[in-house]
């Protein structure tokens, strides 16, 4: 047979490399200043950097930029030696590498901006959505006519996790996506309230799923035996990883709805499928730890497998609490804690950050043929990020457990025996534990990048590195008597599409009858659409990201019926495009907020907003004096308007024409009120709407 | 105070009302009753998939096991340097 001789392309792969350190410690940094903003409020400058707006921006880089850059690092390197081909196009590879950077750059200016859709990690705005998605394209072309050319009749099963997550992330790209555009900027998403919610988690798990595991499970299996120099422990238990994996994962989702008003039958589905989840996230666990076996003895001594084991190890850990987590009694305890932030922080910093620290120590030093600058820095940043981990997570921890106990705490009178802000000053020094994990962290990756920097600097890029192997005839016809997983292995197309129907079956499963079935959201007749003025201040409300501090979802206990009111129904929410239920309770929940105990007046609200720490003392909310100085944009009221009758909110027709004259009395009614508290302000400003939707908050039912 | 879970005739609420194809769907899949068996189909699709999966990869042989699983290895070290 005739040996071909062929180039791999390291430049994209260097590229690649080079973005994931420089996003990833600019991520981290964004990171870390949102966790100072905790203990030090006045961090909080500006409003392009308050903390509703800084969260999402780190969440977003971290994720799709570090993580992002570290996959396709990895898949460009690995997919070519595994597929003994080039990539498929150089063009292809530059726009795919040029695009991926500048949506990054977009949303690092849209998301300080307040343009955001409110939905957790899916917050970039359409047209960036739009970017993403022929990004995305270009990427599985590339991928897949880079298959098509092997010279490799078999497709090792780190390929299978790429294809997986080629094709799972475009299909929640596009339904998490669903949104209709009312400016060019600015949309509202299709769904609404318990349909909303339901496409957000089964998205925003997923995203954790198929961007932040599958792929790096695929890294794993090819970069792990690489390090150690020996073939992965069991293919089999791969196969079965994998298979069971995709088809698990998908249907997870719910188990972030835990008693919410998630219909209750998704919410046990969510529950089950998570319970499983741990045999194949622990095979996959298993198989990465014993393909170790014989070489432990090397781990001692090679920085690269260290990073690599902790890297398993923190994958075994958070597959172990994710499970745990999803178990009705331990959420009720865990949901919007801090416990939560620290179950992904293993994730984030131990699984993703530990692997691509590994892989970058590994790849850099072969791709400039050279040796690594300094072995003992690595080995420092290797005890820096295994610490940084320790200490992030530990606080977080226990401040979850400390601040889910104090909710819960009744005095022997059955009175809350501490208010939310009690709770939240007990915290601040946890935040500030957690802040220094953080740091050690960052400084970890800062090492990291010097010593990368010397090592690239000591060698030369082979850019075009050579190799040879034999062309093959990749068989189309099936022999007779063959394993049919074997056929399917040399079929990439056949994969992926085995793989869209493993997925589809949990989406479809899970997702069509709540948005067909009646019975899944009854109506309540008394809740109607926001008025204008407070539908802009809904819109402000998602602008601030203050869904990352605050919830909008009263669970069915009595330590929160207590202390928020009457608990939430799947038909409060029927308008709310997107809903805003929230993940986190940084802050109390508002879902009542105009109403019963809670509801405070417009004076009240309008000082808080001025300075939240003179109203409730020791606050950590950030300043929004800036909602006195900005005018109300209510150039866009019609378009609204228009936008909800077609997501089918029923307004009456025409009234986006006189939408503007109704804003303007329910504004001056507020302005009244307020100058009546001795406060002067213009009904103009954008404190008047905000103040209008959260007095509305929660009045529906009690009409 | 009206009580909070009289259903009411059902009218779309987050899809555009000129979609006359998903009325056409909606029509029948409103009635869909009992939704709770669709935990029960699921985990039966799913062991069932399982299953088979398990018993064809008992099923594989060993060589091609060792074939595929060495493939990462193949190109090892012949043309890059290891830092080590």
């Amino acid at each position: 047979m005739q040996v071909e001789k062929f180039y791999y392309d390291n430049r994209t792969v260097k590229n690649f490399a080079y973005a994931t350190m420089v996003w990833g410690a600019i991520g981290m940094l964004a990171g870390l200043w949102a966790s100072l903003e905790l203990v030090f409020p006045s961090l909080n400058i500006t409003q392009y950097f308050s903390f509703g707006r800084l969260r999402p921006l780190h969440t977003n880089a971290v994720i799709f930029a570090f993580v992002g850059n570290g996959i396709f690092m990895g898949v460009y390197y690995s997919l070519q030696r595994l597929c003994k081909a080039r990539m498929y196009s150089d063009m292809l590879s530059k726009i795919h590498f040029w695009g991926w950077q500048l949506i990054i750059v977009a949303a690092a200016i849209t998301l300080p901006l307040g343009l955001t859709q409110g939905a957790e990690y899916a917050e970039l705005i359409w047209p960036i959505d739009i970017a993403i998605t022929v990004i995305w394209v270009i990427f599985g072309w590339n991928m897949f006519a880079t298959i098509v050319k092997r010279r490799e009749k078999h497709l090792y099963v780190a390929i299978w996790f790429y294809i997986a997550t080629f094709v799972t992330v475009a299909v929640l790209h596009l339904v998490r996506s669903g949104e209709l555009p009312y400016t060019w900027l600015k949309s509202y998403s299709f769904y609404a309230g318990v349909q909303d919610a339901l496409v957000q988690w089964w998205y925003g798990h997923n995203a954790v799923a198929f961007f932040l595991t599958t792929p790096y499970l695929g890294l794993m299996y090819y970069f792990l035996p690489k390090a150690a120099n020996r073939p992965v422990y069991s293919y089999k238990l791969s196969i079965i990883h994998f298979w069971s994996l995709i088809f698990l994962y998908i249907w997870a989702g719910p188990h972030h709805l835990l008693y919410t008003a998630l219909p209750n039958w998704a919410q046990s589905l969510g529950v089950v499928f998570s319970l499983m989840l741990i045999f194949p996230s622990w095979g996959g666990m298993i198989n990465g730890l014993l393909t170790l076996r014989g070489a432990w003895d090397r781990v001692r001594d090679d920085v690269i497998l260290k990073f690599m084991v902790v890297a398993v190890t923190c994958y075994g850990m958070a597959t172990f609490e994710g499970p745990m987590l999803s178990l009705k009694s331990v959420s009720a305890i865990s949901h919007y804690t801090d416990w939560i932030i620290a179950h992904v922080h293993v994730g984030a910093l131990g699984w993703n950050g530990m692997l691509t620290f590994g892989i970058l120590y590994w790849l850099i030093p072969r791709i400039f043929a050279t040796k690594l600058y300094s072995k003992k820095l690595a080995n420092n940043h290797f005890w820096l990020g295994t610490l940084g981990i320790i200490f992030y997570a530990v606080p977080l921890y226990w401040a979850g457990f400390t601040q889910s106990s104090m909710w819960k705490q009744f005095t022997e009178s059955g009175q809350l025996k501490y208010s939310f802000l009690e709770t939240v000053t007990y915290l601040k020094p946890f935040y500030a534990m957690r802040s220094l994990g953080g740091t050690l962290y960052l400084v970890g990756t800062l090492l990291m990048l010097y010593n990368i920097y010397r090592t690239a600097k000591s060698g030369k890029l082979m850019a075009d590195e050579a190799a040879e192997a034999p062309a093959i005839e990749v068989e189309k016809s099936v022999h007779k008597g063959e394993h049919w997983h074997r056929k399917i292995e040399r079929r990439p197309v056949q994969m992926m599409i085995l793989s869209l129907i493993v997925i589809l079956i949990g989406g479809f499963i899970e997702l069509v009858p709540t948005f067909m079935i009646k019975s899944n959201v009854p109506t309540i007749s008394s809740v109607k659409p926001y008025t204008p003025l407070e539908l802009h201040g809904r819109d402000i409300y998602v602008r601030e990201g203050c869904y990352t501090c605050h919830s909008q979802m009263i669970r069915p206990f009595r330590s929160e019926t207590e202390r928020y009111g009457e608990y939430s129904k799947a038909g409060e929410f029927v308008y709310d495009h997107p809903f805003q239920w929230g993940s986190k309770r940084t802050g109390p929940d508002l879902a009542r907020e105009g109403t019963g105990n809670l509801k405070k007046s417009d004076g009240w609200h309008f000082r808080h907003f001025r300075e939240p720490s003179s109203m409730s003392e020791g606050s950590i909310m950030p300043s929004y004096a800036f909602f006195m100085e900005r005018k109300l944009d209510t150039s866009e009221t019609g378009a609204k308007i228009r936008a909800m009758q077609s997501l089918g909110v029923p307004y009456e027709k025409g009234y986006d024409k006189i939408a503007n004259i109704e804003l303007m009395k329910q504004a001056e009614g507020i302005a009244t009120n307020l100058r009546n508290d001795s406060i002067r302000i213009s009904s103009n400003k954008e404190i008047i709407a905000i103040i209008a939707y959260l007095q509305r908050m929660g009045t529906d039912i009690s009409k | 105070m009206p009580s909070l879970h009289t259903c009411k005739e059902w009218e779309p609420i987050s899809v555009n009302k000129n979609t006359a194809m998903f009325k056409f769907i909606q029509q029948y899949t409103e009635k869909m009753d009992h939704a709770q068996v669709y935990p029960m189909i699921s985990l039966f699709i799913f062991f069932l998939f399982f299953v088979v999966l398990l018993f064809y990869v008992k099923k594989m042989d060993k060589q091609s096991i060792d074939t595929l699983s060495n493939i990462p290895l193949e190109d090892n070290e012949a043309t890059t340097t290891n830092n080590q």
